[in-house]
């Protein structure tokens, strides 16, 4: 007993007593585990037949452990009855539970690894309603929009963050981002972001970092509510959200519709800046506590987006604006099985299928889009002696494509993957994490990805954090295996998986004039890798400051880039995907969080953020780049160049919350700032090097208040970009000035 | 708008000297002393139309417009197209859509080579002795593709420019030298480029031709 309680002290693991204190989320999560299914093989090798056999025995070991007939199928809400209400007390301070940076239940203020929680309170108080508002509040995060909103962090692009919604990932991307407006915030617990390379428990795209958007887990017997909000340019948003837990089952539903007219900023040119909508999204989800050792739990999420442009297709004069129909539909379900063997074993099995079709029409062609992921995984935590909790999980995945520009019409790929997390506490004040990860691909060279945190605490107000890991990010289906072919723009570009066949094919017929031979063609991709270290400290100065400071550096090679590998006899160039480029980001984050009054509440974050292709840095180094002023060229100096587009040197961002109990009332004060950041060339290098290719920087308010009416009843009201900041030309994802109002209805 | 009347004005002034350097310098071989020569809107056989449903351009002609450094002068294009000017010596250069041919190898009789050299054109005062590609079948002298030769392609503002810091140093027909800036791709050499209005495939370049067969290119 006295063992035990020491090891919950020393490895934070807080999972029963969170379970009692109603955090039961955070007991849900500790030990996320996935299971299942091995699916059809398709060009297996060993090392994947390996994992599968891996994954597959221990599935039916799993299986046969919880059906084991001795396991007590008792009351789900007993308390374990080593755990003393007196040793819960020792839990009270850490009100934030995290689960995502190590894959299982940490305090927030524990986790080694650097983490941002946004809790429902604080999201609610914004009055957002899709995640990209949300996000582009937050210090150190900007929003680019590029095939959609997609989201950067720490200088890196959408591609390389992962999403995800509680721990399964969210896919179907477009150019590499991740559209964020697909997402409502709507039924969220919280959302934690993880920022620094995750690969090391993720896998792919977890290479700047995870966001990880958790659903509220039903506490009360039953409640609903409804939520209606209305804002500038006919955008609505309505919800029903519907949570029970009676006994050992519990469940939450949400159905949301999201709509709006859209908005024009160009009242001369065809089709709106921003095209009209209509979006909605249902999903569920189900707990059973089987038994005090066993839960089962299942989610389903559906999404479907209709929206209609218009655009100027026709070349003539007098051209007839086209209807463009862009529809988008997804699902996704998952399944899990949490299973715990005494004290010290616990594990988890989960099988996920998501698919993501999206199709955009036009009037003679259509293009379609079809993505499926399925994936299984089997994860054990177990807790070594009074200080080392071990995680481990191996699983495997498949995805397949269809759309038109890919060879054949359709591809499948098949992955495995095994990792390894150590978590160590030697002392009170030292916690230390390794982990790694084999991920072995169809497609292209396996990779391991380790990763190191620490956190040092020499004193109780003062924590220190440092990092090491190593990242990646797979190559697209489009790298490896597009098929687009554009006689009239001269050129096709193919997949480096698809590319040597069809070269082979045009030699054969004659049709290949030359290779330029700067790439082995055939040679199979490697994934972009990158090496990231993140050192920091958080102050805790006294109960109303805090001051938190990150410096990171990441380094990424490897970069999928097109290259020109042939010529055709016709004169066409043929174009195919290399890795060739290397980046680098580096920076700090500072934030400052003050409470000088318990009603108000005060976060400020800066950014600094410097960037660099460092091929292009090379270049300028050794006096190769130039630029061209008044028809002479001249030099481009390393001074001069600023890096990578769409990044701002300087960011900060302020956020005031204020609350009145008495009054029921809560306003919120939000400013972002955005320092210049370059665009795009504009001087025929191809790199930012002119003040003529930066966006001047700017700052946006929004506004929030809200008004609890009754117990039952809540109205809120508020504003984005209050001061109807706009830039059409450069920016033309900001709309202006936007009012909003909604109502909220509870039945409890 | 004022900018760019100077701007024209400024080109229409180089272009008259450009011609009267050429005169005076046909009509006095001696003289080593060479001009710089602008050169505005040769059409590399433009686009008359759009296709109005596939936006393919049409009423290209598939010939290259020939140009001869020495009489600054165009020899052969598309609509007035001469098979027997094409087969000769009098053409140094020739311009179809963003490829770029020299005089020579496959492209013709001449004794023509060129090469892409990295620098300020400025600063060059002597083509170099050796290093001349010549185009064959395998490949052109001057390589193409966006990167690769002289421009780059800017698919965010669907823009072709000319790559800063890249000109082209020219073994003419005759095996005289000449070098040769690209300034514009586009009609009017509009800065910035209107891609939507601005007619491609019209080249705006400045050169200079040693007439007196020394390799040295001062523009004194």
């Amino acid at each position: 007993m006295k063992i035990y309680t020491n090891l919950c002290i020393g490895v934070q693991i807080c999972i029963y007593f969170a379970r009692n204190r109603g955090w039961q989320y955070a007991g849900e999560r500790w030990g996320r585990t996935k299971i299942t299914m091995i699916v059809k093989r398709v060009n297996s090798d060993r090392l994947m037949i390996a994992l599968k056999t891996v994954s597959a025995f221990l599935l039916a070991l799993f299986v046969a452990l919880v059906a084991e007939p001795l396991t007590p199928f008792g009351n789900a809400n007993a308390q374990p009855a080593h755990l003393t209400s007196a040793d819960s007390l020792l839990y009270y301070e850490m009100p934030i539970v995290v689960v995502t940076a190590t894959r299982g239940a940490r305090s927030l203020r524990d986790v080694p690894i650097s983490t941002e929680v946004l809790m429902a309170e604080e999201i609610e108080a914004r009055g957002n309603v899709r995640l990209t508002d949300l996000l582009a509040e937050q210090a150190g995060i900007a929003i680019v929009h590029e095939f959609g909103a997609g989201v950067q962090m720490q200088g890196l692009s959408s591609d390389y963050v992962l999403i995800l919604v509680d721990g399964e990932p969210v896919i179907g991307r477009s150019g590499g981002t991740l559209d964020l407006d697909r997402l409502t915030i709507r039924g969220l617990e919280r959302i934690e972001i993880v920022r620094g390379p995750s690969s090391s428990l993720y896998g792919s795209d977890a290479l700047a970092g995870v966001i990880n958007l958790i659903t509220r887990d039903p506490s009360t017997p039953f409640e609903a509510a409804l939520s209606a909000q209305f804002e500038t340019h006919s955008t609505a948003d309505l919800s029903l959200t519907g949570e029970f837990s009676q006994g050992p089952v519990s469940g939450s539903i949400l159905l949301d519709r999201y709509s709006s007219d859209g908005y024009d900023l160009f009242e001369d040119r065809i089709g709106q800046t921003a095209p009209g909508f209509v979006d909605y999204t249902a999903s569920g989800r189900i707990k059973v506590d089987a038994s005090d050792r066993t839960k089962v739990r299942a989610a389903g999420r559906f999404g479907r987006l209709d929206q209609k442009d218009e655009i100027g297709l026709s070349f003539g004069a007098g051209s007839a604006p086209t209807a463009s129909i862009g529809e988008r539909t997804e699902w996704n379900v998952s399944s899990g099985v949490e299973h715990a063997i005494g004290d010290r074993v616990r594990l988890d099995g989960s099988v996920y299928l998501s698919r993501f079709i999206s199709t955009t029409a036009l009037v003679e062609e259509d293009s379609r889009f079809a993505q499926l992921y399925g994936e299984t995984e089997i994860k054990a935590d177990v807790v070594l002696g009074t200080s080392h909790l071990m995680t481990a999980g191996v699983g495997g995945a498949r995805e397949s494509v269809e759309a038109d520009r890919v060879v054949g019409g359709s591809q499948t790929a098949e992955a495995g993957f095994a990792y390894l997390q150590h978590q160590w506490t030697p002392s009170i004040k030292l916690n230390l994490i390794a982990s790694a990860r084999l991920d072995h691909h169809t497609d292209y060279t396996d990779r391991v990805s380790p990763k190191f945190s620490v956190l040092y605490k020499p004193v109780r107000r003062l924590h220190l954090r440092g990092s090491v890991g190593s990242g990646f990010k797979a190559p697209t289906f489009q790298q490896r295996y597009l098929d687009f072919r554009n006689p009239i723009g001269g050129y096709s570009v193919f997949g480096a998986s698809g590319v040597a066949s069809t070269l082979a094919q045009l030699e054969d017929e004659g049709g290949i004039r030359r290779y330029t031979g700067t790439i082995d063609v055939g040679t199979a991709l490697r994934p972009e890798h990158s090496w990231s270290f993140n050192v920091g400290a958080d102050a805790y100065v006294s109960d109303q400051v805090e001051v938190r400071l990150n410096l990171f550096h990441n380094r990424i090679e490897d970069l999928i880039e097109t290259v020109l590998i042939a010529e055709q006899t016709n004169g066409q160039q043929i174009f195919s995907y290399s890795n060739l480029d290397r980046i680098r980001t580096q920076g700090v984050e500072v934030n400052l969080g003050l409470n000088p009054v318990r009603s108000v509440r005060v976060d400020v974050g800066y950014q600094f953020l410097d960037t660099a292709d460092l091929d292009v840095l090379d270049a300028i180094r050794d006096g190769s780049v130039f630029k061209r002023v008044d028809g002479r060229d001249v030099r481009v100096t390393v001074g001069e160049y600023g890096g990578l587009f769409q990044r701002s040197r300087h960011s900060a961002s302020l956020n005031v919350r204020y609350r009145v109990k008495r009054l029921g009332l809560t306003a919120s004060v939000r400013g972002t700032y955005k320092g210049r950041y370059g665009l795009f060339d504009r001087n025929g290098n191809l790199i930012l090097d002119d003040d003529a290719e930066y966006v001047s920087g700017h700052m946006l308010w929004n506004v929030t208040a809200t008004k609890d009416i009754t117990s039952r009843v809540k109205i809120r009201a508020g504003a984005r970009n209050l001061f109807d900041h706009t830039d059409p030309e450069l920016i033309p994802a900001l709309s202006g000035r936007l009012i909003f109002a909604g109502i909220e209805l509870r039945t409890n | 708008m004022l900018y760019k009347a100077i701007y024209r004005t400024t080109l229409a002034v180089f272009l008259t000297v450009g011609l009267a350097a050429c005169d005076s310098d046909s009509a006095n071989d001696t003289g080593s002393e060479v001009e710089t020569v602008l050169v505005t809107d040769v059409a590399a056989d433009p686009a008359t139309g759009r296709d109005p449903v596939t936006g393919q351009p049409t009423g290209t002609t598939g010939h290259f417009t020939l140009f001869s450094l020495r009489d600054n002068t165009i020899i052969s294009s598309g609509d007035n197209f001469s098979a027997a000017d094409s087969a000769s010596s009098k053409w140094d250069i020739g311009f179809r859509g963003t490829t770029i041919i020299v005089n020579g190898g496959s492209s013709g009789p001449g004794n023509g080579g060129a090469m892409l050299v990295e620098g300020v054109f400025e600063e060059l005062t002597e083509a170099p002795a050796s290093g001349y590609e010549v185009d064959s079948s395998e490949k052109y002298a001057i390589p193409s593709g966006s990167g690769n030769g002289w421009y780059n392609y800017n698919p965010q503002l669907m823009v072709l420019s000319p790559i800063p810091g890249r000109f082209l140093v020219i073994r003419t027909a005759d095996g005289k030298y000449a070098k040769l800036k690209i300034l514009s791709y586009y009609q009017g050499a509009p800065d910035p480029v209107d891609p939507f209005s601005d007619p491609e495939r019209y080249y705006t370049f400045e050169y200079v031709f040693q007439p007196d067969g020394s390799r040295v290119l001062t523009d004194s």
